[in-house]
């Protein structure tokens, strides 16, 4: 569904993602592993043509990133990106008119469970409840992709698990495809189907959690340690 | 159901209108102070600046605005990036087109706004302090050629007036271009915001220089002199002959249309967070 092929990413001589050939298959939710710096966000807006690649092509459904492939792209970026005038229903109000696949159901439903209010304005709530405000307009889209990036950051425990409920909550499995960047993986650990692990914006690890599991004889917390504090190399 | 390109735009328009809206208030507050000031000092005191030079000082403040307005518009491109609000309208699926003619509209509804509500505010002032009877008297105040400024020149004023407001709206589509073209630069962006802006305008002169001998601008050509009637002449106005006329709006036009698919073109395919 989703594919890098040979994509190099530079921020002038910094190489966040060097030569990185990948595909992510079609709805699974896959998580995007590593330290910061590592190229997660990278990937993350190279899929959102928030950054272009310096080499290489990214690809979705075969065909380069468009308005059309954008239509089904759900996106959750780690900072606060709304306008300061807006309450909820004014930004509900505009990524709407953007979208055929908003559902005005799945919004009240998810504007209840994450106890939020329409009249609420963004500004003035706190962190963690503006974080469940980006999770309220990704998820109440029926769209094929959502991406998140680094949803659970710097948000208390309460809120990570009602976050994390809510993207299992109307999780259609086998057609949804969720890519998911962050560093909290205990939490996410049980959620995630497929883990890339990525460091100094290469692959070094990758494949079905279960599998990986299994192979390893190690939770991904523990994975994660080996890859990355004692550089073993799988 | 595919939404459509109205609905779309509109909702970028009422974006970028919303954006506007608290600085919009501050300039009107500006506009409101000003004249309030001059009408005040007019009526209490003995000013050295006279009636006549508070007039003048009142209708300044409508070029004032404007000026801010035309100011503001180099901001309202660079606060996406600094507010990270861009994260919220690069992954739409809209292009450069709707995003920039959107902020266009947004930027000439100010102009209306602020630049309707400060002249309505200085004929007012004026209408005060030159203690008229009638509106028509603040424009016969004007001109001392004719009977009546409104009655003998209107058509002209009109045409001034519609060739000012095409060169305004090509002045901001040539500040959204040097915005975009600046912010393909990690470091120095505002600068070379600002050295593009000029160098645009510098060449948009030189080829208007060059038309100069293809079309005879001096063709009926028209100068209003400008004072009270009967009266020292305070100064003129030179109103364009057609063929000028019509070639300076046939070439802004062009310029615009050219400078914005510029524009969209680099943010489409260049632009980057």
């Amino acid at each position: 569904m989703i594919q890098f092929k040979n994509v190099t990413k530079k921020y002038g001589k910094t190489r966040a993602l060097d030569d990185i050939s990948l595909d992510i298959g079609k709805g699974k939710i896959t998580g995007l592993l590593g330290p910061n710096g590592s190229g997660k966000t990278t990937m993350i807006k190279l899929i959102t043509d928030l950054n272009k690649p310096s080499s290489g092509e990214v690809l979705i459904n075969q065909a380069s990133i468009s308005q059309e492939s954008k239509k089904r792209i759900a996106y959750l970026p780690e900072i606060d990106h709304f306008y300061p005038w807006m309450k909820i229903k004014d930004a509900k109000n505009f990524i709407k008119t953007f979208y055929e696949d908003w559902d005005e159901k799945m919004y009240e439903e998810l504007l209840g469970f994450l106890e939020l209010e329409d009249n609420m304005a963004i500004k003035k709530i706190s962190k963690g409840q503006r974080a469940k405000v980006k999770l309220l307009l990704a998820f109440s889209r029926r769209a094929d992709i959502i991406l998140l990036d680094e949803p659970l950051s710097g948000i208390d425990i309460f809120t990570r698990e009602k976050i994390i409920e809510t993207m299992i909550k109307d999780y259609r499995e086998g057609e949804q495809s969720i890519l998911i960047t962050t560093h909290e993986i205990k939490e996410i650990e049980h959620v995630i189907d497929d883990a890339i692990f990525l460091k100094q914006g290469k692959i070094v690890l990758q494949g079905d959690v279960e599998q990986l599991r299994a192979e390893k004889n190690l939770s991904l917390v523990d994975l994660m340690k080996e890859v990355y504090s004692n550089g073993k190399e799988f | 159901m595919e939404k459509s390109f109205s609905s779309k735009l509109w909702a970028m328009y009422k974006k970028d209108v919303m954006n506007l809206k608290t600085e919009s208030i501050f300039m009107l507050a500006f506009v409101l102070g000003i004249n309030a000031y001059v009408y005040y000092q007019v009526m209490t005191s003995d000013s050295p600046l006279g009636a006549s030079g508070y007039g003048v000082l009142s209708a300044m403040v409508v070029f004032g605005a404007l000026f801010l307005v035309f100011i503001r518009s180099f901001s309202l491109i660079s606060s996406e990036w600094k507010d990270n609000t861009l994260h919220m309208i690069m992954p739409l699926p809209i292009g450069g087109n709707t995003i920039f003619f959107s902020k266009l509209l947004a930027i000439l509804t100010q102009t209306f706004v602020i630049g309707g509500i400060s002249l309505a505010l200085t004929l007012g002032v004026l209408y005060q302090i030159l203690e008229l009877e009638n509106i028509q008297q603040i424009f016969n105040f004007l001109a001392m050629d004719s009977g009546g400024l409104l009655s003998s020149n209107l058509i002209e004023i009109i045409k001034m007036a519609g060739y000012g407001f095409i060169s305004f709206s090509s002045l901001i589509v040539i500040v959204f271009f040097s915005s975009v073209v600046g912010r393909m630069f990690t470091k120095l962006s505002g600068f070379i915001t600002f050295v593009v802006f000029i160098l645009s305008n510098v060449l948009l002169g030189q080829i208007t220089r060059l038309m100069d001998g293809v079309v005879d601008f001096d063709q009926g050509a028209r100068v209003m002199y400008l004072g009270e009637p009967g009266g020292e002449m305070a100064g003129t106005m030179t109103f364009m002959g057609t063929p000028e006329l019509l070639f300076g709006i046939a070439f802004t036009v062009a310029a615009s249309l050219v400078f914005f698919f510029a524009t969209t073109y680099l943010y489409d395919q260049k632009v980057e967070l």
